[in-house]
């Protein structure tokens, strides 16, 4: 008997110091990618032909073929409407839902839903969907961030499952997959109402900003004693930038190479002595806030931020600051114009 | 013919002795150059005089602060995280007789992993109590170790191998995490590979008692890890109590590694790398190999920062990398180029 539970013990430690091996070979593998992977607001991968050709084409609605332009401005062509629609984003399933587009299921989030999206199938996160999941809702279009893409290609291609990157990093990516949408899923005038709330509340922001001296901005990330700084492809330095700031993250040597957020020298910040710090963490303002709050207020260096001096320190909130919210993209756009230029 | 191999022999170990100084000589005035070279040079380029005179007369503000307030502390903090990391190593690679013996080894390091991650992810909010969790995490993990190779007194065999279980253990945990929590794995990425950047005389003056310490500790106990090396037996033989001075050696291993670690997130390699480049320089002596290693220690990790912080500026790079690419090599050629070692 003894003997007997002896060799259960260890063939439950054996399994489970297979998984943990498991787990930590895919976790090198996964390394950059997870580093990528927090936020939509990630690097454009946007070729300059996909600036071009961002218009879809009129001529989707005239027949019953269903055309989605991609991130890379490709076309993605099927013989009909997709029934099954299954966005992995937060912020895509959101829009596609106030399009009137019904959704299979969506990526899960923490974060808050409409009523009608409370209920449907969840398939967890964006880098570790749960293909079970959509193959059982039978799909036949799934929509995710273009980051994402290389990792499920082979996936969906062997379940035989359309699907399509879509770039939501900054504030113009929203409008423009808004169009996008709006067009492919015949959905144009719905499309059009939000994209003119949003520019009519842009223009009230860009016609009160204009001609005011720009502000020197630093987006903080991570905790005050090891911070990343946000340059302007991510999305709060898009805003930033839109609104005429300037990133002290602007002109780093090797600019094309380098990622969404760069460690960056403490004695450079202060040398360039930014006129406002953005604190951008994954949690709510406040734990932000009391993840700096101790190391501003104790360190002399910072003391010495003008910044810090004229209290311009500002926590931002992860909803909708850390990614690009799509729908509220224009909330946060009011918001950094209201801190730039109070 | 006696009196006269006597003599020859006598000779031999004043010229051992003569060469042992000048390296150690040699050792301290390269941490010294190097010291002044870290306030020298940094991300922001300010000419030698325009230095001087800041901290002299304190004309310019600026230039106070980012030489006394950033790279003063970050000195400091290298010298004391170097020192404390490399004997660190050098403690256990007596006590397990064991080349690849590491404070990695000993489950000091993933302890402190596991549950400063833990903060930083899941309650980020308490992210101020981080060095003191990775502290406490680092010495449960160290305890635990023990514990489980404990058995009628301690087999170094035994730690080994409960080190690597509870490395995997803990790995997983870490592992875990990271995939439940992989949206917000950007903010700890920094920690994880170690870096002395953002440090103020905070930091400084919370680590330097437990640094004197904990090296304090090591100095004494040199006589013992020198018993310690040769072998179980011969070591009983010189009245050495066994499982009292493995317990105290590898405590004070792990009491250093932990604190550093605390501080500054993880850095690897030194507590590797070091003992053996110092054993190669002194010999395995380790009245001489011991404080050498923390002296070695020390200018591996300052000048590893120097080229972190100037080579791509502004960007900062991670301390752990570049040593392993500046340490890597040098100990590569000193592994050639002194005849017997390893043999």
């Amino acid at each position: 008997m003894k003997r007997f539970f002896a060799l259960i013990l260890v063939i439950i430690l054996a399994s489970v110091a297979l998984i943990g091996c498991g787990v930590q070979e895919e976790e090198t593998k996964e390394a950059d990618l997870q580093e990528k992977e927090v936020s939509e607001t990630s690097e454009k991968n946007t070729s300059e032909k996909a600036d071009q050709a961002d218009e879809q084409t009129e001529d989707t609605s005239s027949n019953d073929k269903f055309v989605l332009i991609d991130f890379e401005g490709n076309e993605l062509v099927l013989e009909k409407m997709p029934e099954n629609i299954v966005p992995i984003s937060y912020s895509l399933a959101l829009i596609l839902n106030e399009l009137g587009v019904e959704l299979a299921a969506m990526t899960s989030s923490r974060r808050e839903l409409p009523d009608n999206l409370v209920d449907i199938t969840k398939v967890g996160n964006p880098m570790r969907p749960d293909i079970e999941q959509i193959v059982a809702v039978e799909a036949d279009l799934v929509i995710m961030s273009p980051r994402f893409l290389a990792m499920h290609t082979e996936t969906f291609k062997e379940h035989d499952i359309a699907f399509i990157g879509i770039d939501n990093s900054t504030y113009e990516d929203t409008k423009k997959l808004i169009r996008n949408f709006g067009k492919a899923f015949n959905a144009v005038e719905k499309a059009q109402e939000i994209i003119a709330k949003f520019e009519e509340r842009e223009k009230i922001v860009m016609d009160r900003i204009s001609g005011k001296e720009a502000p020197r901005v630093m987006i903080m990330h991570g905790s005050a004693g090891t911070f990343t700084l946000a340059r302007d492809i991510t999305f709060a330095g898009s805003l930033v930038k839109m609104l005429g700031g300037i990133n002290v993250t602007e002109g780093l040597p090797l600019e094309d190479s380098l990622g969404a957020y760069v460690p960056f020298s403490q004695e450079q910040v202060v040398k360039i002595n930014p006129d406002i710090i953005l604190r951008v963490a994954h949690g709510r303002a406040e734990d932000t806030k009391k993840m700096f709050e101790d190391e501003f207020n104790t360190n002399p260096v910072w003391q010495e931020i003008s910044a810090v001096q004229n209290g311009r320190v500002y926590d931002m909130d992860n909803a909708l600051f850390f990614a690009n919210p799509g729908l509220r993209a224009i909330e946060s756009l009011e918001l950094i114009a209201e801190i730039l230029y109070p | 013919m006696t009196s006269q191999s006597a003599k020859d022999a006598q000779i031999e170990i004043r010229k051992r002795l003569a060469k042992r100084i000048g390296i150690f000589i040699a050792e301290i005035s390269l941490l010294v150059v190097l010291a002044v070279i870290s306030l020298r040079f940094g991300s922001v380029r300010f000419s030698t005089g325009e230095i001087i005179n800041a901290l002299i007369d304190g004309s310019d503000s600026t230039i106070r602060i980012i030489v006394m307030h950033i790279r003063m502390p970050r000195t400091a903090l290298a010298i004391l995280v170097g020192a404390s990391l490399a004997t660190s190593g050098a403690l256990l690679q007596a006590v397990l007789r064991n080349p690849l013996a590491s404070p990695g080894l000993i489950g000091v390091i993933s302890g402190a992993s596991l549950s400063a991650i833990t903060i930083m992810l899941v309650f980020p909010a308490l992210t101020a109590l981080v060095p003191f969790a990775a502290f406490i995490g680092g010495l449960v993990a160290t305890l635990l170790v023990f514990t489980l190779a404990w058995k009628k007194g301690m087999s170094t065999i035994r730690i080994i191998l409960a080190g690597v279980a509870v490395n995997a253990m803990l790995g997983g945990g870490t592992s875990l995490l990271s995939v439940l929590y992989s949206d917000r794995i950007q903010g700890i990425i920094m920690w994880l590979n170690g870096t002395l950047a953002g440090k103020s005389w905070d930091q400084v003056k919370l680590l330097w008692p437990y640094v004197a310490v904990g090296l304090l500790v090591a100095l004494l106990s040199v006589n013992v890890a020198n018993s310690l090396q040769l072998g179980d037996e011969a070591a009983k033989n010189l009245g050495v109590r066994l499982n009292l001075a493995r317990t105290v050696l590898c405590a004070t291993a792990a009491f250093l590694a932990g604190i550093s670690v605390a501080v500054v997130g993880i850095i690897g390699f030194i507590g590797l790398i070091v003992p053996h480049v110092s054993r190669l320089l002194v010999g395995s002596d380790y009245r001489f190999m011991l404080p050498s290693s923390a002296i070695l220690g020390a200018v591996l990790l300052v000048s590893a920062d120097i080229v972190a912080r100037t080579v791509f500026s502004p960007i900062e790079l991670p301390v752990g990398v570049i040593m392993a690419v500046i340490g890597g090599p040098f100990f590569l050629y000193l592994l050639r180029k002194v005849r017997g070692y390893g043999q």
